[in-house]
């Protein structure tokens, strides 16, 4: 065998020498010596005796340093060594020597990492020698939890390695499991109860104990008390925990530990339910979700052993709970994320009461005689109706849903004639036909009540059944049909009637219950509710937003339209009362859930509307009636695209012509009622952007001839709106604006021309501004050749209104001419040349909805807006830049105020930077609001996003906001700081003095004269900022 | 009655103003822990600022009768942190060569002088709220929410040690005000029990209580007696109440009983009192202040309202003779007092803006 | 803490407050929308220069909001009761109908009365005083504000009533910190 080149014992006492006494061993430089050894041994350069023997007296030194070390050494090396690498015989005398040295106090730690990594070896069979020198000469007691880890680490891997042969030898095992509650005894420290529980946990699994053997009744004890011992435990981690164990893990690590052994079941369920009585819900919880762990792992006939003693401790906590069950969204009794409770509700103790019940019943063998036995003890709190019922028809429902059999077996008993039978008039069965005749089974008003809220319990456990074929509750459906629609018409007072609603809605979801007759009947009662002027507001909502849920199911919309949409709808030929029809248009809006309810719904507004044409009404009554229809419209055709987009093309031809020609006679060539144009025309327009792309260039004919010709179509427009001013420009133009943007405009220029001339001719400032807005649009829209349009002449106002315009239209689609104009009007502004209001830049920046108004995605394809994508920020930095360095110049100041004023924070943030100086000089303004005003909202958007850019600013800034805040600025007649400012101000002030800013005793001072402030919201936010100021003090 | 001047003394509420009997002084009392010292001239110009003493309210200021026109003038604040500070000035230079009262004033009232803490008189259990010095200025009275009045004796020349002699504990409540008679040994005080007090010195020259005011139906906060220019054997008090009234009160003078009795058979013969009269009522809210002149004899009274009311005796019957809303804004009205501003009599009132306000009348 | 002194009073969902109605018809009437509309546009005309931003101030002499009783009600209703960590408002201690105003030409009085969770309630003093700082804090100097236990809903209304309206005491209870510690933490919630 050839020598070893290396010189060990250097090896050894450089490890020595250089190994740290801690033994976190991981990263020192003795590692290196470590691996080298291991590395020759491996490598067969040196056998492990040669490795001893070079250890040599170190391993027996009498200093105890040297001796650890060695030790040590020695074990670090076994760990890093592949396991098959010992010879049995090299194993067996290593554990021989490491088993005596368990006394050696301060080698021990060592000792047992060494025996731990001799354990996983593949020649290891010592395992007797290791559990009983654990048991003699190691005591847990003596130990630091660093050390008695260890420990738990050895037990570990001894299953790991050898668990198989273990369990095989029931001495061996018996054994282990003496050693096991040896070493867990007392155990107090978290991480090794997690590893003692989960140990624990194993040898449940792993192991077979005989009942009938003493011996295993006491290892059994021993096993069941070293766990339960600790229940119920708490335990709150502590800050700096390095092994972040949570209660939750010890808690449930126990929990499996005491569910994983049937025969603890005696012991652990008498001590579990004996912990139930505490009064603390956490604990109460914590025994129910142990329990229950229990009840689901425990082998079948210990459950059946222990489910009517577990059965008698927890049905108290539904029969005698007084809370309310949490609303489950998913139709079911328990709610699914019951678990997600907070422990500290005492009504998780009810749900998790029911999670057992349901799972006894699944669990037992036989079920039915349990069944039974529950059925017969809730028996008395059902037949006559009290609170108790209520929890009695829970644990029922509970019961139902584990299985059809089941479901079919309660519903029988549950409405048998003696039972809720009576009350719902069900026959007797001839069995019982002499007995309880003269009971009284007339219930008051709140036992009704009860009843039908009872019944739902019934139809939940129907839900999550979901049977295919009819169950036994079909053949009650009739008497409980009956039952609540009587309720429903006897009653008086409103909680009844909306209990019966619920129920009837439950029904009507119920797969395969109800057929379409008895489906009619309902939306029968439903319709009378709704019909009858009298039914109370929330029995109509109760019933209205029942019915959404189920409405959109097409064989209930088909029933809904026939018998509650259509009479509905009627109600509204005999009102014309404003007041009464808006109500009635929202009762039957909240059901439109879908197009063929619109459609239906659509068709009726519009007969309407004609007839109210047609009434002797006083014209202004007219409008507003045209406004509810037309809003109406407007937010159902919304409502139904947000849940499924459908086309208009059919609306084109049968409602569209019809709508306007009504509105053209109402309002004829006298069109002063602007805003019910507005909003006429905002339902075309949105009908429009619905109709199918490759039809729309024919509807942007048809209208360019309706509104610019005098030709007659379908729709009869009295004269056209290029000929003179007309306010139907509103309407053209949201029409046009809503025109997918590929189409042409036919012989635009004409067009264009002549409203340009109606600008320079009409003396309505109003319809100048629309006629100025359908310039813009045809040009942003249309127009190809732009070269004509844009010279810009500054000696005639209204040829430069129209002019920015133009630009508008232009810069809208980042038009290059454009673009370069813009550049131009900004060079000039800024050099002051006259003619240039600042106002322009608020007509080149401010939305309007014409190049606002579209609906994402159509379906039909369309696109509508021919505006670029970001081009705010485009034409802000052209614009910007160039101001920022005359804010002095009051026109630039009021000129980036206008800008800012309409442009989002995302733009602004880039700049922010820029901003201080503006900023400051707007908030000193003192002569024009819109300046005051944009400077705050700057310095909100500042203040959210990067408040060192004020840090400069702040000493002055705080004063002028109080200044603002508490003062009565004025200019003019007119007060500048009106209350939208001083909020703004209050606000801004506010999160400066959260960021620490300011001098709270002065501003406190100050803030006072807010308190006597006119506006209510200004003193609001005086007040809450005083109150923050003092807690800062 | 018309606003001569207003001096905004204090950023806190002033509690308490006291005008010195001789020199053209004022004093303020005020919930931000100081009080200042004012000339009581057409300069109203700040004398001194006496501070860094008390941990709380200052609520009751007074100024020590002089023992002669020459004597220095010698202060007294009670504090809600239940202590009683006595402020004073070092003689000032060449103090010895003053000859004319005018030189004294001039002296006197120089901003320069240095008024100094002479003594921090510790015994309430907590809120002293109200000090009054009697007419020979040897005795200091005192009163607390502790339910107690202290009558403490002190050397006029060094005042440095204050004596206790007399814990008058009859009252069933705090005690808001106490006030001595201008001329006799008779101390009254007034209380949250609804009563006012009186007591004087029975024949083993222990102070004591020699009678019981019943009337006012809410807490008395303050009460004055009159000083007539011809003294009666009469004495009359007037108090101010929660209860919106002012009540005149009229008690006969205890004659001093045969010194040559032996003690054993001579009897405390107690003071009889009742109440003379009820003024027209003139405040919507508490009362908390009045000032009976010597001069004319007129009452005034202030408080929540706002409201300043002048009342004035007509052959035995009392009217309103003037009244002053919003004397300080929308502030309360907390002092009164009848003072002189160039030998013309006038008034001054403290309020809760801070302000002292100075009144023609 | 030790056991409060009334374990379970009833209780109101913050929905059973009384709040102020947001006032506004139905829809707007067609008039104000035209008007609207009209104003907006004019927001844009480049000829309008007389009088350039008059569409973005009100009128001078802006309408009052006066200071109503349900105004006073949200103001103290907030603040959180000593010994539940629910608010005055939650537990009725505070109710909009025993809020009353007076006006009158120079001040305006404030009448509150409080109803404690219990008759022998020892924190209704404590109570009082926070309602006291608080309006002290948040209301402008013309108001004088007086507190009263409501009729029959306390053993010592007349104790409690004196010193809740007596201004020394109450200036005194503010210089106190322990006080003045309590009562923020009762006020905290009122942001």
């Amino acid at each position: 065998m050839s020598q070893s080149i290396h010189d060990i014992p250097t090896l050894i006492n450089q490890y020595i020498a250089t190994s740290s006494p801690s033994d976190d061993t991981s990263d020192d430089a003795s590692s290196v010596f470590i691996a080298e050894l291991v590395n020759l041994i491996t490598s067969d350069e040196i056998t492990l005796l040669q490795f001893i023997s070079s250890l040599g007296k170190t391993l027996t030194s009498d200093t105890d340093m040297i001796r650890s070390k060695a030790i040590s050494c020695l074990s670090r090396v076994f760990a890093d060594l592949p396991i098959n690498k010992l010879s049995r015989q090299d194993v067996g005398v290593m554990v021989d020597f490491m088993v005596v040295k368990l006394d050696d106090k301060l080698s021990l730690t060592y000792v047992l990492q060494a025996l731990n990594s001799l354990v996983k070896m593949n020649n290891f069979n010592s395992i007797d020698k290791v559990l009983k020198s654990l048991l003699d000469s190691y005591s847990p007691k003596k130990n630091l939890a660093k050390i008695r880890y260890e420990t738990f680490l050895i037990l570990g891997g001894l299953l790991e390695s050898k668990g198989q042969y273990i369990s095989t030898h029931t001495e061996l095992a018996d054994l282990y499991v003496k050693a096991f509650v040896h070493i867990a005894s007392g155990e107090k420290d978290p991480r090794n109860l997690i590893n003692s529980f989960s140990l624990n946990t194993k040898i449940n699994s792993l192991f077979t104990f005989d009942a009938n053997n003493n011996l295993h009744q006491q290892l059994i004890d021993d096993l069941f008390d070293v766990c339960f011992c600790y229940f119920p435990i708490t335990f709150t981690p502590p800050p700096n925990d390095p092994y972040k164990i949570t209660s939750n893990d010890l808690k449930s690590a126990l929990r499996e530990t005491i569910a994983s052994q049937s025969l603890f079941a005696t012991d652990a369920i008498a001590n579990l339910i004996e912990k139930l009585t505490s009064t603390n819900p956490a604990i109460r919880n914590d025994v129910l979700t142990t329990l229950n762990l229990c009840v689901q792992t425990y082998a079948p006939e210990t459950v059946d052993q222990h489910w009517v003693t577990i059965w008698n401790a927890v049905k108290f906590e539904v029969l005698h709970n007084t809370n309310e069950l949490p609303v489950s969204a998913s139709k079911t009794i328990i709610p699914q994320d019951y678990e997600a409770i907070d422990d500290n509700d005492d009504i998780k103790a009810v749900v998790l009461t029911l999670v057992i019940v349901r799972n006894l019943l699944e669990r037992a063998t036989d079920p039915q005689s349990m069944l039974e036995m529950i059925l017969h003890e809730l028996t008395q709190n059902l037949t006559t109706i009290t609170n108790k019922t209520k929890l009695a028809a829970i644990i029922l429902g509970v019961m139902a849903e584990t299985s059809l059999d089941r479901f079919n077996y309660i519903v029988e008993q549950l409405f048998s004639h003696s039972v809720w039978g009576k009350y719902l008039n069900v026959e007797q069965t001839e069995a019982n036909e002499e007995q309880e005749e003269e009971e009284d089974i007339v219930l008051n008003i709140e036992r009704q009540g009860q009843l039908v809220d009872n019944l739902e319990y019934i139809f939940l456990a129907y839900y999550t059944l979901a049977p295919e074929q009819p169950t036994k509750l079909s053949q009650y459906k009739d008497h409980i049909l009956i039952f609540l629609g009587q309720l429903l018409k006897s009653n008086v007072d409103t909680s009844l009637p909306k209990k019966v609603i619920a129920q009837f809605v439950n029904m009507i979801g119920m797969a395969n219950f109800l057929t379409t007759q008895e489906l009619e009947l309902i939306m029968n009662h439903f319709q009378q509710i709704l019909l009858n002027e009298s039914t109370s507001e929330t029995v109509v909502d109760a019933c209205v937003s029942g019915l959404i849920g189920p409405l959109s199911e097409p064989r209930i919309t088909k029933l809904a339209i026939e018998l509650i949409i259509t009479p509905l709808l009627a109600t509204l030929d005999d009102t014309s009362e404003i007041v009464e029809v808006e109500t009635r248009l929202a009762v039957i809006g909240k059901l439109c859930v879908n197009y063929a309810i619109l459609e239906v719904i659509s068709i009726k507004s519009l007969a309407r509307l004609s007839s109210f044409n047609n009434l002797d009404l006083a014209h202004e009554d007219k409008i507003k009636l045209f406004h509810v229809v037309i809003d109406t419209l407007i937010k159902l055709i919304n409502q139904v695209t947000e849940r499924h987009q459908f086309l208009t093309d059919s609306w084109y031809g049968h409602f569209v012509p019809p709508f306007l020609n009504n509105i053209f006679k109402l309002l004829g060539e006298d069109t002063r009622d602007y805003a019910l144009i507005e909003s006429s025309s905002r339902l075309v327009g949105l009908i429009i952007r619905y109709i199918e792309k490759s039809k729309h260039q024919a509807v942007l004919n048809d209208f360019i001839e309706v509104f610019t010709t005098e030709k007659s179509s379908k729709i009869k427009l009295e004269g056209n709106l290029i000929g003179q001013p007309s306010g139907y420009i509103v309407m053209f133009n949201k029409i046009v604006a809503s025109i997918d943007k590929e189409c042409q405009f036919e012989n635009l220029n004409v067009i264009t021309e002549s409203m340009v001339g109606i600008v320079k001719s009409v003396n309505n400032e109003y319809l100048r501004i629309q006629y100025l807005e359908g310039i813009s649009l045809l040009v942003n829209k249309f127009t190809t050749d732009v070269t004509s349009l844009v010279d810009m002449s500054l000696t005639d106002p209204i040829s430069y209104e129209i002019y920015i315009w133009i630009l508008k239209g232009l810069i809208l689609k980042l038009d290059p001419v454009g673009l370069d104009k813009l550049q131009q009007l900004v060079n000039q502004f800024t050099s002051g040349s006259s003619g240039i209001t600042p106002k322009s830049f608020r007509v080149l920046f401010i939305d309007i909805d014409i190049f606002t108004e579209t609906t994402s995605k159509h379906i039909s394809g369309v696109r509508n807006l021919n505006v670029r994508l970001l081009y705010k920020q485009r034409i802000f930095q052209i614009v910007v830049p160039e101001l920022l360095p005359h804010v002095d110049n009051h026109n630039c100041l009021v000129a980036l105020a206008l800008i800012i004023e309409n442009v989002s924070t995302s733009i602004l943030i880039r700049y922010l930077s820029t901003l201080g100086p503006v900023i400051m000089a707007c908030v000193n303004e003192t002569t024009n609001a819109v300046v005051l005003k944009s400077g705050l909202s700057m310095i909100n958007v500042v203040l959210e996003e990067d408040d060192t850019i004020l840090d400069p600013y702040v000493t002055q800034l705080v004063p002028v906001l109080l200044q603002i805040a508490t003062t009565k600025i004025v200019s003019g007649k007119k007060r500048i700081n009106d209350e939208s400012i001083r909020v703004l101000a209050l606000r801004n002030l506010t999160i400066l003095f959260k960021k620490g800013h300011g001098d709270k005793t002065q501003a406190l001072n100050q803030l006072r004269l807010c308190l006597d402030d006119k506006k209510r919201s200004v003193r609001k936010l005086a007040i809450d900022l005083c109150q923050s100021l003092y807690e800062l003090k | 009655m018309q606003l001569l001047h207003s001096t905004q003394a204090h950023t806190g509420p002033i509690w308490s103003i006291t005008t010195h009997a001789t020199l053209p002084l004022i004093a303020t009392a005020s919930q931000d822990k100081t009080s200042k010292i004012y000339s009581l001239t057409s300069h109203h110009n700040l004398l001194t600022i006496l501070e860094k003493t008390h941990t709380r309210s200052v609520r009751s200021i007074a100024f020590k009768p002089p023992l002669d026109n020459f004597d220095l003038p010698v202060l007294a604040a009670g504090s809600f942190d239940s202590t009683i500070s006595i402020w004073g000035i070092d003689e000032p230079e060449f103090y010895a060569d003053v000859e004319s009262e005018s030189d004294h004033e001039r002296i006197i009232c120089d901003p320069n002088n240095e008024w100094n803490l002479m003594a921090l008189i510790e015994g309430h259990e907590n809120e002293v709220k109200s000090v009054a010095w009697n007419h020979q200025g040897n005795l200091l009275a005192s009163c607390s929410r502790d339910k107690t009045v202290w009558i403490w004796e002190t050397d006029q020349e060094t005042l440095e040690e204050f004596e206790c002699i007399a814990v008058l504990n009859d009252h069933e409540h705090d005690v808001k005000y106490v006030c001595w008679h201008s001329t006799r040994n008779i101390l009254a005080s007034c209380s949250y029990d609804d009563t006012i007090r009186i007591y004087a010195e029975d024949d083993d020259d222990e102070f004591a209580c020699v009678g019981v005011l019943n009337g006012h139906e809410g807490t008395v906060w303050s009460c004055a007696f009159e000083n007539p220019a011809t003294p009666t054997d009469k004495i009359r008090l007037a108090s101010v109440s929660d209860d919106l009234t002012v009540r005149v009160w009229v008690g006969t003078v205890p004659e001093h009983s045969d010194k040559q009795l032996p003690s054993s058979i001579r009897h405390n013969k107690e003071m009889v009192w009742e109440q003379e009269c009820i003024l027209p009522q003139a405040h919507a809210f508490p009362i908390y202040s009045l000032s009976w002149s010597a001069t004319t004899g007129k009452i005034a009274s202030c408080g929540s309202d706002g409201k300043i009311v002048v009342y004035k005796e007509v052959d035995g019957t009392w009217e309103v003779e003037a009244t002053h809303e919003a004397s300080h804004g929308v502030s309360e009205v907390n002092c009164i007092l009848w003072g002189k501003l160039d030998d013309k009599e006038i008034l001054i009132t403290g309020g809760d803006d801070g302000c002292v306000n100075y009144w023609q009348v | 803490m030790e056991e409060p002194i009334n374990a379970n009073p009833t209780i109101l969902s913050l929905a059973q407050l009384p709040k102020r109605q947001e006032t506004g018809s139905p829809f707007s009437t067609t008039l104000s929308a035209n008007h609207k509309l009209i104003s907006n546009a004019l927001k844009l005309s480049l000829l309008e220069e007389e009088d350039e931003y008059s569409e973005e101030d009100i009128d001078s002499d802006e309408e009052e909001d006066p200071i109503d009783p349900q105004e006073i009600f949200d103001l103290i209703s907030t603040i959180s009761d000593p010994e539940h960590p629910l608010t005055l408002g939650q537990l009725a201690v505070v109710n909009l109908n025993d809020i009353e105003i007076n006006t009158s030409k120079y001040l305006t009085e404030v009448v509150i009365r409080i109803t404690p969770t219990i008759t022998h309630c020892s924190l209704a003093t404590l109570i009082g005083l926070g309602i006291k700082v608080r309006l002290i804090r948040s209301l402008p100097g013309k108001f004088r504000v007086k507190l009263l236990i409501k009729e029959g809903s306390h053993q010592s209304e007349s104790q409690v009533n004196k010193q809740l309206n007596d201004k020394e005491r109450v200036a005194a209870a503010c210089e106190n910190e322990q006080l003045i510690e309590v009562i923020s933490r009762m006020l905290a919630t009122c942001v």
